[in-house]
């Protein structure tokens, strides 16, 4: 299969099997990455199946132009079921790893059952075997990921593996590709962990070849032409994304609602904070900037702390960092925060939603409903980035107070009686982003069937900028339903939003040449359409999510912004219920319940679908 | 002709690497294994060492060595 690795690996850890599949059995239906995982996830996972047991999935799904030259395919799709509300996980990672898997000749690895004892995968071209990972149990991911390398000594091994968070089966655990690529979101590293799975190493001697050579270089060369003529393009590879972009101490986005303050308290946090981490700071402890493989922007600063107690150094810091180690706690030690984004991929973490876990408890802290007692003797005031160090350690090891806050801060709330009203969350999960300003971007991450995140269609960031007011609800319904289908296209491909000016139709020459296989611009979207479709029908299957489920939190509906330029922001309850109407109509969807009909998933050729919802009782009258 | 390296400005993305293996392999595939040079990061310095080895033909047939045409940053050259 021109494009692809071409095959399923899929492996039952309980029994201990090991088997293949063609990925074309899938690939006609749904062509590959994020979409084949969730059809998997759907047709084959029942809904009373726990995140946790043995017969839940975990699937990894790499993008079929990943392994070509196209500018910036690298990313893999991992979905399961989201630890924190039992709907359908999904998350999307960069890296290395994904690209070693499609040279090894797999697409996907579908994992299932549970290993007796800690294990890793070892994955090539030419064997996949079960080894015992017990001399990685309790290891962080930096050096699960140097232990494994050098026990194979190949500097080429790529990795991808879970640190005590997932082995601790944390909620907020990630799985993290090659040291610094978080596949956030859902709890998918808690799932691996649930498995005894540490890690998957893969190493990969084959090649991937393209259905016409001359044609594909030709629409590499279309693309590396518009990258290269992007206004930003020099500065971003010369300071990362953060540098030349949402980090600039000028930039707008630190008004514009998506770093929240405090727990959400409030979205601006004023102009002598914010200069006290951008990039007139930043840039002191940035080294070098890096790329993922194939990517021709390099977003990805090196950042650096040299010395002192916070001394470490590695890859990544990105306008979440900003967010969930400094803005989220009020902390402007931006020492501290360097050393807690690294740290939270070395122990297996996700910041986004640690961090929100965290912000809670230091609310919690500031009220008075945790004290000193509680935490273990950590000072949880606003600004402490000590103890936030501290705190996730805790959390990764559930050790006290962390175990409190390991099922996620909703879960903690009802634990401890109180907190709830300020829990920020999206469906139950632990939510990072403001929502409150920007409109588009916010309702969005609340509609998303993955339960938040703000890559999955949300309008808003240089990528899907619409002209329109930030604060404006102007066709916002609209604009985010095409968002949503052009995401799902992307992560099908395995492209990255930060490789800039890629139009659908850039996609669509570049998969036409790869694969031989020619999709209109409306077939493309229509297969975008149909996977949100699948998630939607898994959520209502597996979760019982209908439209209440599709609103703010407490706090982000009805508290407004106290401060900025966007002072006493709301969001209108009016208008957002005749959002949800619209969006529910262009889907098809019942606008009472927010279910699916049988005659839009017909339509869209989901039929077998609409059966399997309607014997659940999950299908609209 | 000789092609120069500058592993001060890679950034590790291996798209010489990518364009290697497609001349190598007479335009049919895409493989890191086959190509002539290597990018090789330091995963806990991020210390990047580049080299070419002798299977490197300079690109003979190509318009241009592909390798340098696939680097933005800079990183290697003609001369």
């Amino acid at each position: 299969m021109n494009s692809y690795g071409g095959r399923i690996l899929r492996v039952d850890l309980s029994r201990e099997e090991i088997s293949f599949q063609e990925t074309k059995a899938y690939a006609d239906r749904w062509i590959g990455g994020r979409a084949i995982n969730t059809w998997i996830c759907l047709d084959e996972m029942a809904p009373e199946v726990e995140w946790n047991s043995p017969e839940s999935l975990l699937c990894f799904g790499v993008g079929v132009l990943a392994g070509t030259l196209a500018p910036g395919a690298c990313r893999v799709s991992i979905e399961c079921k989201n630890v924190f509300n039992g709907g359908i996980g999904s998350s999307n990672v960069g890296g290395f790893w994904g690209t070693e898997l499609k040279y090894a000749g797999f697409d996907h690895i579908i994992v299932k059952g549970k290993a007796k004892q800690p294990v890793f995968l070892f994955v090539s071209e030419k064997e996949v075997k079960i080894l015992d990972a017990s001399h990685l149990k309790g290891k962080t991911t930096w050096e699960t990921e140097a232990a494994i390398r050098e026990s194979f000594g190949d500097e080429r091994i790529r990795v991808t593996s879970i640190g005590p968070a997932g082995e601790n089966l944390v909620k907020s655990a990630c799985i993290i590709c090659d040291r610094a690529s978080a596949a956030g979101g859902s709890g998918c590293g808690a799932v691996m962990g649930s498995k005894n799975l540490k890690a998957i190493a893969v190493r990969g001697r084959a090649g991937i070849s393209v259905a016409d050579p001359e044609r594909f270089m030709k629409a590499v060369d279309e693309e590396m032409k518009k990258v290269n003529q992007w206004e930003f393009i020099k500065e971003i590879r010369e300071k990362g994304y953060y540098g030349a972009m949402g980090g600039r101490l000028e930039s707008k986005g630190w008004e514009e609602g998506y770093r929240p303050v405090k727990n959400g308290q409030d979205e601006y946090w004023g102009r002598d904070k914010i200069a006290k981490i951008a990039e007139n700071v930043m840039q002191n402890y940035r080294t070098a900037t890096v790329a993922c493989f194939s990517c021709p922007t390099a977003c990805r600063p090196w950042t650096k702390v040299p010395e002192g107690n916070y001394s470490v150094e590695g890859e990544g810091w990105w306008n979440n960092s900003s967010n969930a180690f400094c803005t989220k706690i009020d902390n402007t030690d931006i020492e501290s925060a360097i050393y807690a984004h690294h740290l939270t991929n070395q122990l297996g973490l996700d910041m986004d939603n640690a961090s929100q876990a965290i912000s809670w408890a230091y609310e919690c802290y500031e009220k008075g409903f945790l004290t000193k007692e509680d935490t273990g003797g950590l000072d949880l005031s606003w600004g402490n980035g000590e103890s936030m160090i501290k705190l996730f350690r805790k959390l990764a090891l559930r050790e006290g107070i962390g175990d409190l806050l390991a099922d996620g801060a909703l879960q903690a709330a009802r634990r401890l009686g109180k907190g709830e009203d300020f829990v920020i969350h999206v469906k139950g999960q632990d939510s990072l982003d403001g929502v409150r300003i920007n409109k588009g971007w916010g309702f969005g991450i609340v509609v998303s069937p993955v339960s938040g995140r703000h890559l999955r269609g949300s309008l808003g960031g240089f990528w899907l900028t619409r002209g329109k007011k930030v604060n404006s609800y102007e066709d916002v319904p609209r604009d985010l339903f095409y968002s949503q289908k052009k995401k799902v296209v992307q992560d099908i491909l395995g492209t990255c939003s930060y490789v800039y000016g890629q139009t659908l139709e850039d996609w669509i020459e570049l998969f036409s040449s790869a694969t031989g296989r020619h999709l209109t611009k409306e077939q493309f979207l229509e297969i975008g359409l149909k996977a949100h479709n699948l998630e939607k029908a898994f959520n209502s299957l597996h979760a019982g999510f209908d439209r209440s489920d599709d609103y703010p939190c407490d706090r982000y509906y009805n508290e407004p912004v106290k401060s900025g330029p966007y002072q006493g922001e709301t969001l209108d309850h009016e208008i957002w219920d005749n959002m949800l109407d619209e969006l529910y109509e262009l889907h098809g969807w019942d606008k009472t319940t927010s279910l699916q009909t049988r005659k839009g998933l017909e339509k869209l050729g989901l039929k077998d679908v609409a059966d399997k919802l309607e014997t659940f009782g999950k299908l609209a009258p | 002709m000789h092609i120069w390296l500058d592993p001060k400005r890679c950034k590790g993305c291996l798209r010489c690497e990518l364009a290697c293996s497609f001349h190598n392999s007479g335009h049919k595939l895409f493989s890191p294994a086959l190509s002539s040079t290597r990018v090789t990061r330091d995963a806990e310095n991020k210390t990047i060492t580049l080299s070419i080895d002798s299977t490197c033909d300079l690109c003979a047939g190509e318009e241009f060595p592909l390798c340098v045409k696939a680097c933005v940053f800079g990183a290697r050259g003609r001369e």
